[in-house]
């Protein structure tokens, strides 16, 4: 079994399935408790029906039979509905994907509110499992593995390397920062990369496509902004690097391979979900993954897109569906993934979590009694996982590369502890660091050398601003007066300072104050870029929209409209067959309970019509006891109308229309012959010439048709959601 | 078992090499399980890094060792699982094991190369590279070598399996081939013999000549050992590489007295000549009859002959021949001794094919070049066989503790724009020179009254200039022998406590009571100089020893000082550093 996701709050209470019931339509009502109870005798009272109704219920051997009569599929429709984040037909729909079509869903949760398995507040879209039989369904019939099944695996998890783990990406900033052209502009690596990375890489370049997938993590690193790429240089950001030091190890191994994925599509102008719920929302989704079990992709597909559903909430207001998205965002994660080694494919084309990944968990955790680098009078440094990430981020700033594996092997150097002096790191941290890792006093000859570089550097530097200069007669009053000297960056020399562009205007403002008038203008040289922090997500945030709540389903669910190559069954993806079988130890008995009803029925002699909606309200399982076998329970009714029946079919649709909550469904043969099938909202019935026309929403589409009711080769009267549509 | 908290001494890379964390506690028993079959080549103070080569691997499967057992060794000790494709790599490289021979031909200047793998003789053939070095064979020849081998040994094998490929090979490429198939990851299996030549007893004393016992330490009989293996086929040529200090002069002479044979000696100087007649007459019964100096003084050849390389290497224009190559010829040696085997001239590289087919000893502390061509030492000489880490025989006594200090000082004012305005290399030159260096030096060897101090350095102008300073004597290039050797006597007498030398006295002088070296400047960024400069202290003594550096700061030399001393903080020294103030100093 796998580990539950989180699961929407089913649960709603007895007294939300009361009110719900009592606010449905009376016909519907009533139709429920003549079903289950008989013929209703007057004088009545709703609310005692329905306290009749929960005592039917609280018998031991109705909830038996009920439970009795889940099939497969209904666990399969009851899972969806516990799982998806709204549980609207609609929602369960995208769960469920290719498994059935939209228009045979409709029916089927018609049939559970018909056996009183789930029901729907009138006001809202969403199925709820009755809670009188919560508990038992619950644990007889929801299980997430119907939905992502996977396989469980005896072969240990697999360990191959991780390209994304907090050694690989310290390894990385520290290669960018000594080379940073690397990639071609087509995206390959360069010639001479190509020669020299391995070396740095040992383990990693002996995977396969070790090109490929180096390409793939460095343009993801740009687009998660740890990175900025510009005339082919790619430079690391410390402050990006130093930010995701706040993220668990598990969360920073996904970071680039999530802005990888969501980066890929560039289309979309919707509204964006926010960035690091997404990253969260996956890591999440890792982690309540089975180490021992093996996925196929679809199940990760609809894991990950079950998962943005919930975190992302509903669709856009625009009303933009899963059905308008050209997204592909939990297919897109799972490549990602695999890349870069989180997943990893084995046997079958199964999916399984790479172990090295579960262990991530662990890491960066000092430990007293062991340190977690080694550094040596060589300069050469060995950073084990045991390195907290931000800590070993400063070391890493002020080294080079040296080799990254197991371990990261780095080498100080007078070039890195430049780069980390420019970085606004104090070389007394540096050392300070490196004994807290090391667990022992820094070498003299390193210590020495950190501090002799830092002198070094400081001793040509480089200042960028304004400069402001000042003969003899002026220099007191910048000096000494609060207001200017508060503006004063840095006395380069005598009378020479510098000032930011940035304070222009107040600093003028301040000089003039003070009485230093006509200033020369600082000499044009283009304005200082603005401060900026770097988001860390705005490579993200421009690009993943709320189509995830929308949905990224399985690529079987993109189809906008029916396609008429199809046959009808198969317009709206390969339905599943007609299917009450039980495949648990109920089937026998619930054999049994059919045999008995069927073989009373036929002791009771009905006429055929009722006998043929009384056998079909068994099938429909609706039936628990021979006591629900009667006539006077059923209602008649013509639901369809066919072919040449222009004026039945006219019927269908006015009595539809005047229901205000019946839906119709369509079958049409087309130019070609082929049909089509769908499902209808009926707004009106319009002539137009001699033609009548039915107007109404398709669903799920709530795309406005019309169509010539002479060409309609089927039209079927199909009872909305209890509680309406 | 959570990655976190996993033990082990080991750290198995994907590159093959091992790093051993000395301070684990596991470190010891793994250093013994993997020194079979992996290479030492660094042992700084913390964690030492062996490899794993397609050579160690390969002597270990020839001493029984198989890949399961060195897998196995390895993940016991290993803190993080090793990566899958190592075990793919040893699994290969040990299967290598003899599926390539190099026998003898019924030519004597040729041998053959057999190939026991289509797949690799595939490879080999299609390696444009060796072309020039294996000349293929016919089918008729190729049959034969799987009748009795093509060994012009009797009794060949008569049921080796047909090889898939054969080649002739120049008895004077032997080494090259043998190099240029390991680079490609094919050890050779060398069953061709070597020449034995004529015999003389060469007994070790076990009283020195000038008193006292000799004892050969374990070290060097191992050293010995490895060297010759069992005398088989494959034995018999390598390099042995110890500290300097350690004792090299004994272990020539161990394999010379085990060998017992005519032996050349080849060394870097007249005084090293002198030195190792020196021992040879103190540690072994040889009659001095029996040893010869073949220098540009002297030309003796005799049953134990030592001469230079420069004199070998010697020719009247670079047109001419070398006149004195013929040595090779003029007996029947049965060993040639490469002292300081680094420093081999390239010309020696080219020599008669005579040299290949005897048994060579190389000796040497570094074997680093800073011209990278360590790989053409094992052509010519063979692999290395032996090493000790510097440390380890300082921890046992066996050489001189040694503190190594670099003194940083300032460039003075009036030297600074010259300095600015020059290229690297004269940048280097007036950091080299730097003036204030000489008070410096004078303020370290005040501070070392009681021992014996040698002064190094590069240039003669600053040498000349210090060597007044101090009223010490210098040795030079240019200072006749005799003159060295009256200087280096006294020393060792303690007549003169303090010696000036210029890069002669790098290598091969044994200064036993020398305990301090000053090094006022050196070639640039020479690694191996380094090492020999601080090996003239290496001899045990009651005292420490101390190694100073005197290096101008903020300049190119502070560069080079770091590259010079990479190898002796490879090997564990830790230099401390001190910044000098010129005023202090002056």
């Amino acid at each position: 079994m796998n580990r539950a996701l989180k699961a929407q709050p089913a649960y709603t209470g007895r007294e939300h399935w009361r009110a719900s019931l009592l606010r449905l339509p009376d016909d519907v009502f009533f139709d429920y408790i003549r079903t289950y109870l008989g013929p209703i005798k007057t004088p009545y009272n709703k609310q005692s029906l329905l306290d009749s109704l929960e005592n039917f219920l609280k018998r031991p051997e109705v909830r038996q039979r009920m439970l009795v009569a889940v099939s497969d599929f209904d666990r399969e429709v009851l899972t969806a509905i516990v799982l998806s984040p709204e549980a609207s037909h609609e929602g369960v729909h995208r769960l469920l994907g290719s498994r059935i079509g939209f228009v045979r869903l409709h029916h089927v949760l018609l049939n559970l509110e018909d056996r009183l398995l789930v029901y729907r507040d009138p006001d809202e879209p969403g199925y709820h499992l009755n809670p009188m039989l919560h508990d038992e369904l619950m644990s007889a019939a929801v299980d997430r593995s119907l939905l992502f099944p996977s396989t469980h695996l005896e072969t240990p998890a697999p360990e191959s390397p991780i390209w994304c783990d907090d050694l690989m990406l310290l390894a990385l900033f520290a290669q960018l920062r000594t080379e940073g052209r690397i990639l071609r502009s087509d995206g390959k690596l360069r010639k001479v990369a190509a020669k020299t990375l391995p070396a740095l890489f040992p383990t990693h370049a002996r995977v396969a496509s070790f090109e490929d997938r180096l390409c793939l993590l460095l343009q993801a690193l740009v687009r998660s902004g740890l990175c900025s790429e510009k005339d082919d240089h790619i430079s690391p950001s410390f402050s990006a690097f130093q930010k995701i030091g706040s993220l668990t190890p598990q969360t920073r191994a996904c970071l680039a391979p999530i802005a990888f994925a969501a980066g890929e599509d560039q289309d979309t102008d919707s509204p964006m979900s926010p960035p690091t719920s997404l990253l969260l929302t996956c890591v999440e989704v890792l982690q309540s993954l089975d180490p021992e079990e093996g996925y196929p992709a679809t199940s990760l597909h609809g894991l990950f897109a079950l998962a943005l559903q919930t975190t992302h909430g509903r669709r856009s207001t625009s009303g933009q569906t899963r059905l308008e998205s050209s997204t592909f965002l939990p297919e897109r994660i799972v490549e990602a993934l695999l890349a870069v080694g989180v997943l990893a494919e084995v046997e079958d084309k199964l999916i399984r979590l790479n172990g090295r990944f579960v262990r991530l968990a662990e890491q960066g955790q000092l430990l007293n009694e062991r340190p977690a680098l080694t550094l040596q009078s060589t300069f050469e440094l060995r950073v084990t996982p045991l390195a907290p990430y931000e800590a070993a981020l400063t070391i890493t700033a002020a080294s080079e590369l040296v080799s990254v594996d197991s371990t990261l092997g780095l080498e100080l150097t007078r070039y890195g502890l430049g780069n980390a002096l420019a970085d606004g790191i104090a070389p007394e941290h540096i050392i300070e660091t490196l004994e807290t890792l090391g667990k022992a006093v820094v070498p003299q000859n390193v210590g020495f050398s950190i501090r002799n570089w830092a002198d070094e550097f400081r001793g040509a530097q480089i200042n960028e601003g304004v400069v402001l200069t000042a003969d003899e007669s002026r220099r007191h009053l910048i000096e000494h007066d609060p207001r200017v000297a508060a503006f004063i960056r840095k006395k380069l020399a005598p009378g020479v300072y510098l000032l930011q562009k940035s304070e222009e205007r107040d600093w003028r403002q301040a000089l003039a104050a003070c009485g230093v008038f006509l200033l020369p203008a600082a000499a044009e040289k283009g304005s200082m870029h603005p401060e900026h922090e770097l988001d860390l997500f705005s490579a993200i945030e421009e690009i993943v929209e709320n189509e995830l709540s929308g949905g990224d389903l399985p690529a079987q669910s993109r189809q906008t409209e029916p396609d008429e190559s199809l046959p009808a069954f198969l317009q709206e993806g390969v339905e599943r067959a007609e299917d009450h079988t039980t495949s648990h130890a109920s089937e026998t008995a619930y054999s049994e309970l059919k045999q008995r009803l069927l073989t009373h029925l036929d002791e009771q002699g009905f006429p055929s019509d009722v006998e043929a909606e009384l056998r079909d309200r068994i099938e429909n399982r609706v039936i628990l006891e021979p006591e629900q076998l009667r006539a006077d329970t059923l209602r008649k009714d013509q639901t369809e109308a066919k072919g040449l029946d222009y004026a039945g079919k006219v019927r269908m649709a006015e009595q539809a229309l005047s229901s205000k909550r019946e839906l119709l469904e369509v079958i049409e043969r087309s130019g070609a012959g082929n049909p089509t099938r769908r499902l209808l909202k009926p707004t009106a019935l319009k002539r137009s010439g001699n033609q009548l026309h039915l107007h109404g929403v398709q669903l799920p589409s709530e795309r406005e048709v019309r169509i010539d009711i002479a060409k309609i080769g089927l039209l079927r009267r199909v009872r909305g959601a209890a509680a309406g549509e | 078992m959570s990655q976190a908290i996993q033990t082990g001494a080991l750290i198995v890379q994907g590159d093959g090499t091992v790093l051993l964390d000395l301070h684990d506690s596991g470190a010891d028993e793994a250093r013994d399980a993997i020194a079979p079959f992996a290479e030492l080549e660094k042992s700084p103070e913390h964690m030492h890094t062996y490899r794993l080569t397609p050579l160690s691997l390969w002597n270990a499967a020839g001493a029984g060792l198989d890949a399961e057992e060195v897998l196995t060794r390895l993940h016991r000790h290993a803190r993080y699982t090793p990566a899958e494709h190592i075990s793919v790599m040893v699994r290969d490289t040990v299967s290598r094991f003899g599926k390539l021979v190099l026998e003898a031909s019924d030519d004597p200047y040729r041998l053959t190369l057999l190939i026991y793998d289509e797949d690799i003789a595939a490879e080999i053939r299609g390696r444009k590279k060796l072309h020039t070095l294996l000349h293929p064979v016919d089918e008729s020849g190729i049959d034969a070598t799987g009748s009795n081998g093509g060994t012009s040994e009797p009794g060949g094998d008569t049921d080796r399996p047909r090889p898939a490929d054969c080649f002739m090979v120049k008895l004077a490429d032997r080494g090259t081939v043998k190099q240029e198939l390991i680079h490609i990851g094919y050890p050779v299996k060398d069953l061709a013999p070597l020449r034995e030549g004529d015999p003389i007893a060469i007994p070790l004393r076990s009283e020195r000549g000038v008193g006292g016992p000799f004892v050969v330490r374990d070290y060097q009989t191992e050293a010995v050992a490895a060297l010759l293996g069992d005398r088989g086929p494959g034995t018999g040529f390598g390099t042995v590489v110890l500290p300097c200090g350690a004792g090299k002069t004994v272990v020539g002479m161990q394999a010379m007295s085990a060998l017992a044979t005519n032996t050349l000696v080849l060394t870097t100087n007249v005084a090293a000549v002198h030195q190792w007649m020196d021992e040879l007459r103190d540690k072994t019964e040889l009659a001095p009859e029996d040893i010869g100096e073949y220098t540009g003084d002297t030309k003796n050849i005799r049953p134990i002959t030592i001469a230079t390389y420069q004199v070998l290497v010697w020719r009247k224009d670079k047109d001419s021949e070398f006149p004195h190559f013929d040595i090779f010829r003029k007996r029947k040696w049965g060993l040639i001794i490469y002292d300081e085997v680094h420093l081999l001239p390239a010309p020696v590289f080219r020599v008669t094919a005579e040299l290949q087919a005897v048994r060579r000893l190389g000796l040497t502390a570094t074997l680093v070049r800073e011209d990278g061509r360590e790989a053409d030492v094992f052509s010519l000489v063979g692999p290395k066989r032996y090493d000790v880490p510097w440390k380890e025989l300082e921890s046992r006594g066996w050489i001189a503790e040694a503190h190594c200090h670099e003194i940083r000082i300032d460039l003075p004012k009036q030297d600074r724009s010259g300095y600015a305005a020059s290229d690297k290399r004269g940048k280097f030159r007036i950091a080299s020179i730097n003036p204030a260096k000489v008070p410096a030096a004078q303020s370290i060897i005040a501070n070392h009254p009681e021992d014996h101090i040698l002064v190094i350095g590069q240039y003669l102008e600053q040498l000349d200039i210090i060597a007044a300073e101090l009223n010490a004597p210098l040795i030079t290039g240019r200072t006749p022998n005799k003159e060295r050797e009256r200087i280096y006597r006294e020393f060792r007498e303690g007549k003169t406590p303090v010696i000036v030398v210029s890069k002669v006295a790098n290598f091969a002088i044994d200064l036993p009571d020398a305990s301090v070296a000053v090094q006022i400047s050196g070639s640039f960024g020479s690694r191996q100089e380094e090492a020999q400069r601080l090996g003239r202290i290496l001899r045990p003594k009651k005292r420490n020893s101390h190694f100073y550096t005197i290096v101008s700061r903020f300049t190119v030399e502070e560069e080079f000082a770091v590259n010079r001393q990479r190898f002796l903080t490879e090997q564990g020294y830790k230099y401390h550093i001190d910044h000098w103030d010129l005023g202090a100093v002056q």
